[in-house]
């Protein structure tokens, strides 16, 4: 997938800016502030309809403006088709047009344009709680599959039902009820992200850390449903759900919602499922939580962020946009030579942003070049290269 | 602005009315305003009637002028049948289809701990009364296909099971996650003739 066009209006820091790509992508420079993470925002946004930095789509919006506006306009060259795409944001609602027409098929717009980012923010995921990396995995499994909002946002509303249930009442038919519904959801939202872990561990050993050079290290996801973290390897084998029936895994389920019960009822809350996973990622033999260095945070990072994006080529037939903010600081020359290696290999539609220009974009020559500046208040664009123009024909 | 007194009561109770804005609200008053005197008491007439003379029916508590309700009296349709539903208005959803001919039985909701609404704020109670009082074959639940309409029906399943009647639930094909009225009339009786087992 490529984005060939991309106007913002009103869009964070932007007033009007109009922008063509060519297929290489682009190289966005500027100081601290001056708009760079707010561009690759609203190409994140235009693709994920969510943004990477923030739950609040208010805040996406021109802070003096009652209305702000992402549009594009993207080719999928497998599929030989271009399609205009245009988000409006205005308080508290949010509109989508395709190839001109409104439209509520959230599923069909965002089948359209697909990106992936790394961003600076995600970087506490590796050393912190497990919280921040479910998140990441379930955000990955969406880019995958657009449907797994569904059963994401199914498993959210089901545990605040049964949460809001054990609060309030006490009749066990009602609990018994809600508690397996709630199972449901669960083992769904469960099998998702097994074989998400599974398929990015599949794609890092066998394909990206090999391109990318030996001495990298190992790196994989090692998913821990919190459900059976007392189980033994044995048990465990037998109650994955991943092949085929989930009685088992059912059963496994409803024997803990017994156990539990009275300490449930007592705190007003569901004490099981996989609210609490955890998937440990594990870098060079060890868990990279607690311990992991700033560059390997980003290396670590970079890696899961190329892994999906290949994954979506794999299973989806098209290939996502890059998005890489701020990714070249803090890295060694080696952590950076991996990674140039891997656009250089791949060459996903790239967009990258920095601080400062640097010789090292050289090896990245087809990128366009673009200088962000702040002039009162607000972000314009320069292009700097001459060139990076006509290859857009 | 001004607003004439009157006309702004109107538009504030029109608002209320759901899928009205304000917009609307303001079209359809002047389009009263401007309709002639009988036609509009006609209006205000239905409206208070409606209240009036709408009440629940005692045995399937959906909605009649006659207690019991023309459908639990008409003796051709079949006894042995009740089709469970959320509301009044997804019995006339289910009749358009024309395939249906047993009874229904109304909850008046489904179970949603979040808006404070359990069993007894159901017509739990009086469809097991029906059960109890024996010749039923078969309950059908055509509860919502959203997460509160399946809870409920997992919560009937418990109570009417023991009793050896056969639970059904309409078939898939219905829009996931959303309401009855949203499905058209050909996806409903098929998903009425193809239901399945619980
Ligand atoms: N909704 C908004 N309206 C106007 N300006 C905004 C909005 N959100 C953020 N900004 C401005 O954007 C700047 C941050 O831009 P950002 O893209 O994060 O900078 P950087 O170039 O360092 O990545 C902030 O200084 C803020 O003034
Ligand atoms: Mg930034
Ligand atoms: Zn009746």
């Amino acid at each position: 997938m490529l984005l060939e066009k991309l106007a913002l209006h009103r869009f964070r820091s932007y007033h009007d800016i109009d922008l063509v790509f060519p297929s290489a992508g682009a190289y966005i420079t500027g100081c601290n502030g001056s708009g760079k993470t707010n561009l690759l925002e609203s190409i994140f946004f235009l693709a994920n309809l969510s943004s990477f930095r923030t739950n609040n789509r208010e805040e996406l919006r021109n802070w003096d403006a009652a209305q702000g506006i992402v549009k594009a306009t993207v080719a999928d060259r497998y599929a030989d088709r271009q399609s205009e795409l245009a988000v409006q944001l205005s308080a508290g609602t949010r509109r989508l047009w395709l190839n001109g027409k409104e439209t509520r098929e959230t599923r069909e717009f965002t089948s359209r344009f697909t990106a992936v980012a790394f961003h600076p923010g995600t970087l506490q995921v590796v050393r912190g709680g497990p919280a921040g990396r479910r998140y990441l995995i379930d955000r990955g499994i969406t880019s995958l599959h657009p449907g797994f909002v569904r059963v994401s946002q199914d498993f959210q509303h089901v545990l605040k039902q049964r949460n809001s249930l054990l609060r309030t009442s006490t009749d066990t038919g009602f609990l018994a009820a809600w508690t397996e519904r709630f199972i449901t959801a669960a083992i769904q939202l469960m099998r998702a992200r097994w074989r998400h872990a599974e398929l990015l561990n599949s794609i890092l050993s066998a394909e990206l850390l090999q391109d990318l050079g030996s001495d990298i290290g190992t790196l994989s996801l090692d998913y821990r449903p919190a459900i059976l973290a007392k189980c033994s390897t044995q048990q465990y084998e037998r109650l994955l759900p991943t092949n085929g029936t989930d009685a088992p895994l059912r059963e496994h389920f409803l024997a803990e919602a017994q156990r539990l019960q009275h300490a449930e009822t007592a705190m007003g809350q569901t004490l099981f499922g996989p609210q609490r996973d955890d998937i440990a990622i594990n870098f060079c033999g060890r868990e990279s939580r607690g311990y992991a260095s700033q560059g390997q945070q980003r290396l670590v990072v970079f890696l899961l962020v190329a892994a999906l994006a290949l994954g979506i080529q794999r299973q989806r037939g098209h290939r996502p946009v890059m998005l890489l903010d701020d990714i070249v600081s803090e890295l060694d020359a080696r952590n950076r030579e991996i990674i140039f290696t891997f656009l250089k290999t791949h060459a996903f539609q790239t967009f990258i942003t920095a601080t400062e220009e640097r010789e090292q974009f050289d090896d990245l020559n087809s990128l366009a070049r673009f200088q962000v500046q702040r002039l009162n208040d607000q972000t314009t664009l320069r292009n700097d290269m001459p060139y990076a123009a006509s290859c857009t024909h | 602005m001004f607003r004439p007194r009157t006309l702004s009561i109107l538009m504030e109770e029109l608002c209320r009315l759901p899928g009205i804005g304000e917009k609307t609200a303001q079209r359809l008053a002047f389009y009263i305003l401007r309709t002639p005197q009988e036609r509009a008491q006609r209006l205000a007439q239905a409206i208070v009637e409606v209240k009036e003379k709408i009440i629940f029916c005692s045995r399937c508590r959906g909605i009649t002028e006659a207690d019991p309700c023309a459908l639990c009296t008409d003796a051709s349709r079949d006894g042995g049948l009740i089709c469970v539903v959320e509301d009044p208005s997804d019995v006339f959803l289910i009749e358009r289809t024309g395939v249906y001919k047993g009874l229904y039985h109304v909850l008046m909701g489904a179970l949603s701990p979040l808006d404070g609404i359990g069993p007894d704020q159901l017509t739990i109670d009086a469809l097991l009364a029906r059960v109890e009082r024996g010749g039923i074959r078969e309950i059908i639940c055509a509860t919502n296909p959203n997460m509160e309409g399946e809870a409920t029906v997992l919560y009937l399943a418990r109570l009417v099971k023991p009793h050896g009647i056969r639970l059904t639930r309409l078939a898939h094909g219905l829009p996931v996650g959303g309401h009855l009225e949203y499905a058209d009339e050909i996806t409903l009786s098929r998903s009425l003739e193809g239901r399945r087992d619980i």
